[in-house]
């Protein structure tokens, strides 16, 4: 799976303070004032990468003492990035006692925000919830070191709505990013993933990787357009009553925030990601069979076969690595599917090298708990994780890489596959965060609540809080992380 | 209002499962409880009364008036405009309309995050929000069309509608922009339009060096402007003090064009609207007349059937084949199609009522199907009427579709199928049960459906709620989990007795083809209706303000029948679709 055919060309120009490549332009007028740590000559990026339905914890747990442990069959693929990866063993999803929703949905809800889901009107299999009641660590974060750049953070994902929601509407069982609630009280705002690499990649590659004058021309149309876009609104609101004016101004901030961020200078060097089919619905999971469509039917498929998923998720891969490598912004995740991935699994094969026939959530517990087929969907998604590490390995920073310079964090919604349970929850933390943290450790803990490992997170980027999420589920930083 | 009431609840919720006091014995937060009242109508009030609906405290109403204040009595004498909340085009719309607008098929709009759900149609407009992936999202989309609409020089000039090579480009450019903008904004451009847009045109000309460059920043830009995307309404005066207002002729266009047929108006509408033809409520409703028969109008009663009974997710539906052998990935889309045509029949073609609707002895299948409903001699993919004996099926109930998405697992569950009779079809309220209800245990041998739910209807605080729901879903029994019939379950004789408590569908039945034949007659299921249809077609939660409106839709609704024509053309003749509140710059 690992492979070096797309790696991103060396990022000469992102050299850092003492850069020689670096033109003065382009050190005045973007590297100096978006530094996060005047000392570091690299920015630290934030990469979340999602998997569904838990894991199998006896086969995830490393083998030997914290110090000194290997990897299982199952999470093998991880072995050449041990020195730079945290297990963190024994954090418990506390919030997720409290609160509305299937555990799925408040597994996904409260896992970045430390909060519950609120009551709301989204049918979850386990009574109705809403959203999250509080904004996602990845958001907060972003909100200190992504602004006024490119995107404020990239999420997407490449198994999304499958199963869940009719026409790919956010729903609770979908949703691990929030933007905070504009009123206290008030649900926080879902932050989708993208779900199609070609639009993607239109959106956060505009005017990059072309020749420097169709860049130029591409960014100016662009730009130009927004600008009158944005007059159009300001001339509109003032015609508005109040209530309406406020929802247009709302929509205006965003036009505006997307210009700025169009209009900051992009490295020179910076490299679109190779391989994003140009073919529009290229991406689309085709149907399983047996469905029938006719002229009238609209585009909702049938069940997916979930056979674009590994490409899809590849391709996602790639172009998240590249917006980090080009700076386009510090704070990403990788949602491999919403939280019950009812996609097949024929891409998928077992020992005696038959395809798997059925979805996670089938081998999960719809069809009996099946270990066999969720070790192979576990080292498959470990794999994939490695794939990721090694993309971002391959970008040379300084004196390091890009992944020494980010922190990846790997969460599920449960941890135990066949009940749902939220106790011990496999973590893994990857990367160096720009030197701030020590790897090859196996970190054991006991009746925490994982709010306490996003305390220590948001710590790691420079936010100083102590408390995060619901305040009876959090009782400080996690101790012995940093 | 209606987000703060859940918030209210969502608080006491969280504190009473925080102490994990929950098990499935305790199956209604007592707070939640259901009182049997069914208060969505105000039928027979005659105009008057104090606000309808909810105010009997149950969470989650859908009329949404937030919380039991008192009202002043309306006055249905004066004209009630009700709000009129800034409407953004969902993707539904917004897909029609560009098809209108370039003749394009490639409902670019999919590619946007979905709506938020709101009052379940997805077009709420307090509801939606907006994102960062949704502003690119449109960037991405209106950049893509302005650039395939302009691939070369002939392209653009098909585009622009004049040549400039014979009118001169800037009289060629003035000429575009006026009639674009006069369709894409769907009123004439304001001077102000104009001039910006003969800006956008100029510096994309500059930037391109050519006139297609030009025609391409128009297009980009509209498709991106606020007089787009949205529905503006500045309305004209009426009477300032009472601040009443209508919706300009244009804006009247829009009313009807978005209401009937899911997109922008035609040149037939806009002509109407500049001649001042859409200002009377006879106007309005001759404009309706001639678009109902037309056929873009299937499309949006297509599109509110689908939300309503939640028909549109059965794509994905899935079922385990050991219980289910003959059930096969993707013929839940087949179950869609079913009762998207059986609608279609009904309501176009058929007797176009409710009364068609719950009874009608006819359905709509192809081949594969066929052969899993057990119907002989029906082949191929193509759909077909075929006539029931009505014994064992007739009308929506016994359609799969709906025998399906109130299914959520394997069994059977006669509380999802009677909470959806009660709660879809008779606006009946039922507060959430408390988080952390354990899945019910599994049937012992011998033990009936009744028997295993029969604590629900015994012990508070089930009890209030499940007398109301169950004993409907009960009559269901004789169809299994993908709607096909069945004579045992758990190896016991099936009973399909069902009874309906608390309106005036109230009594007991035998399965849902007399079900159906009860909704059908009752004014609770028609005043249901009219509340679903007012709430999607002005695109908000129903108010007080609204009671005079909804009186009229009721009457009108009974007057005909329950003719659903008959309602589509009463939605445009209300205050709430005919007024506005009067637009006061930043008040």
């Amino acid at each position: 799976m690992i492979t070096s055919k797309n790696r991103i060309q060396r990022r000469t120009m992102l050299r850092g303070a003492g850069g020689l490549a670096l033109g003065l332009p382009f050190l005045s007028a973007m590297l100096a004032p978006r530094r996060s740590h005047a000392d570091d000559s690299m920015p630290t990026r934030l990469l979340v990468f999602y998997t569904p339905g838990g894991t199998l914890l006896d086969r995830w747990r490393p083998q030997g003492t914290a110090g000194s442990f290997t990897l299982q069959p199952m999470m093998a693929p991880l072995t050449p990035f041990l020195d730079r990866m945290v297990f963190v063993d024994g954090l418990d999803l506390s919030v997720t006692q409290i609160g509305y929703g299937h555990p799925h949905n408040r597994g996904m809800g409260g896992v970045l925000t430390g909060q519950p889901l609120l009551a709301g009107s989204f049918n979850t299999n386990g009574g109705n919830a809403g959203f999250a009641a509080g904004a996602s660590i990845d958001q907060v974060i972003a909100a200190k070191i992504s602004a006024g750049l490119r995107l404020p953070s990239l999420q997407v994902s490449a198994g999304w709505s499958t199963g869940i929601t009719a026409g790919g509407q956010p729903h609770p069982g979908n949703i691990i990013s929030y933007l905070a609630p504009k009123q206290a009280g008030q649900p926080a705002i879902p932050v989708p993933p993208a779900t199609d690499p070609l639009n993607t990649f239109k959106r956060v590659f505009t005017g990059v990787g072309g020749d420097a004058d169709a860049n130029a021309k591409q960014l100016a149309f662009t730009t130009s357009v927004l600008d009158g876009v944005a007059d159009d609104f300001k001339r509109l609101s003032a015609q508005l009553g109040a209530e309406d004016r406020q929802k247009l101004e709302a929509h205006l901030a965003l036009v505006q925030e997307a210009e700025a961020g169009l209009k900051q200078t992009v490295v020179s060097t910076c490299k679109a990601p190779d391989g994003v089919n140009q073919t529009a619905g290229y991406y689309d999971d085709p149907e399983a069979k047996g469905a029938t469509k006719d002229s009238d039917d609209g585009p909702a498929g049938s069940i997916t076969t979930g056979a674009k998923v590994p490409e899809k998720g590849q391709i996602m891969s790639d172009i998240l690595v590249a917006t980090l490598a080009c700076d386009l912004t510090r704070v990403a995740s990788m949602q491999w599917s919403d939280s019950e991935a009812k996609f097949l699994l024929g891409f998928l094969n077992d020992s005696s090298g038959a395809s798997l026939k059925d979805h996670h959530h089938g081998y999960q517990h719809d069809r009996g708990f099946q270990p066999e087929a969720l070790e192979i969907i576990y080292h498959f998604y470990a794999e994939k994780l490695a794939y990721l590490l090694q993309k971002l390995d391959s970008v040379k920073e300084g004196n390091g890489t890009l992944l020494d310079n980010t922190l990846v964090l790997a969460v599920s919604e449960i941890q135990s596959p066949p009940d749902h349970a939220q106790n011990n929850m496999p973590f893994i933390l990857a990367g160096k965060a720009g030197g701030k943290l020590a790897g090859k450790r196996w970190l054991k803990v006991k009746s925490q609540p994982h709010n306490n490992l996003l305390v220590s997170i948001l710590n790691l980027f420079g936010v100083d809080d102590t408390r995060f999420g619901h305040q009876d589920y959090c009782t400080g930083a996690l101790s012995g992380l940093v | 209002m209606r987000s703060s009431q859940r918030q209210r609840a969502g608080i006491e919720e969280i504190s009473l499962s925080a102490a994990r006091t929950a098990t499935w014995l305790l199956c209604s937060a007592a707070a939640m409880g259901c009182t049997g009242v069914i208060n969505g109508s105000s039928a027979g009030s005659g105009g008057g009364s104090a606000g309808p609906a909810s105010s009997s405290g149950a969470a989650g109403v859908s009329a949404g008036v937030g919380g039991s204040t008192a009202q002043p009595p309306i006055d249905c004498k004066e004209p009630q405009a009700g709000r009129a909340p800034l409407r953004r085009l969902i993707r539904f719309e917004y897909n029609n309309t560009v098809a209108e607008l370039f003749k394009i098929s490639t409902r670019p709009a999919d590619a946007l995050p979905g709506e938020e759900i709101g009052t379940g149609f997805g077009n709420e407009a307090d509801s939606l929000g907006v994102s960062r992936l949704l502003i690119d999202g449109y960037r991405t989309i209106a950049e893509q069309i302005a650039s395939d609409q302009t691939t070369d020089a002939a392209h653009a000039i098909a585009a622009a509608g004049c040549d400039p090579a014979g009118m001169g480009e800037a009289a060629c450019s003035k000429q575009f922009i006026t009639d674009f903008l006069g369709r894409a904004f769907r009123r004439p451009g304001t001077p102000e339009d104009l001039t910006a847009y003969q800006g956008a045109f100029d510096h994309g000309r500059q930037i391109g060096g050519d006139f297609a460059s030009g025609v391409r920043a128009v297009i980009a830009r509209a498709l991106q402007a606020p007089q787009f995307l949205y529905r503006v309404e500045l309305g004209e005066t009426v009477d300032a003090a009472k601040k009443l207002a209508r919706p300009t002729g244009y804006e009247m266009a829009s009313r009807l064009s978005y209401l009937l047929w899911g997109r922008m108006p035609d040149a037939l509408l806009m002509s109407a609207a500049q001649q001042g033809k859409l200002v009377t409520p006879e106007g309005v409703r001759a404009e309706a007349e001639r678009m109902l028969n037309d056929d873009r109008a299937h499309d949006v009663v297509r599109y509110f059937h689908g939300m309503l009974l939640g028909t549109l997710g059965l794509d994905h539906l899935e079922r385990d084949a050991g219980y289910y052998p003959t059930f096969k990935p993707g013929m839940g889309a087949l179950f869609r199609q079913e009762t998207e045509k059986f609608l279609d029949e009904v309501v176009w073609k058929g007797s176009g009522d409710l009364v068609g609707i719950f009874t009608a002895p006819y359905t709509f299948v192809n081949g594969p199907l066929a052969t899993f409903y057990g119907l002989p001699g029906i082949t191929g993919d193509a759909f077909q009427k075929v006539m029931l004996d009505g014994s064992r099926r007739a009308g929506l109930l016994t359609q799969a579709s709906i025998l399906t998405v109130t299914t959520p697992g394997s069994r059977t569950d006669p509380v999802v199928r009677g909470k959806w009779v009660y709660t879809k079809l008779l606006c009946g309220k039922v507060g959430d049960p408390p988080a952390n209800v354990p899945k019910l245990p599994e049937p012992t041998p011998g033990q009936s459906v009744r028997d295993r739910l029969a604590m629900h209807r015994a012990v508070e605080p089930c009890k209030s709620c499940h007398t109301l729901m169950d004993p409907i879903g009960f009559g269901f029994e004789h169809y299994d989990g993908v709607g096909l019939w069945r004579d045992q379950d758990n190896a016991l004789p099936i009973d399909d007795s069902g009874e309906i408590k608390g309106t005036d569908a109230a009594g007991t039945f035998h399965g849902p083809t007399e079900l159906g034949q009860k909704l059908a007659k009752s004014q609770a299921v028609r005043s249901c209706f009219v509340g679903d249809w007012l709430t999607f077609a002005y695109g908000r939660a129903e108010t007080p303000a609204d009671s005079c409106s909804r009186n009229k839709l009721e009457q009108a609704f009974s007057a005909s029948g329950g003719n659903i024509k008959a309602l589509l053309i009463s939605l445009t003749q209300t205050d709430a679709f005919l007024y506005r509140p009067i637009v006061l710059p930043g008040q």
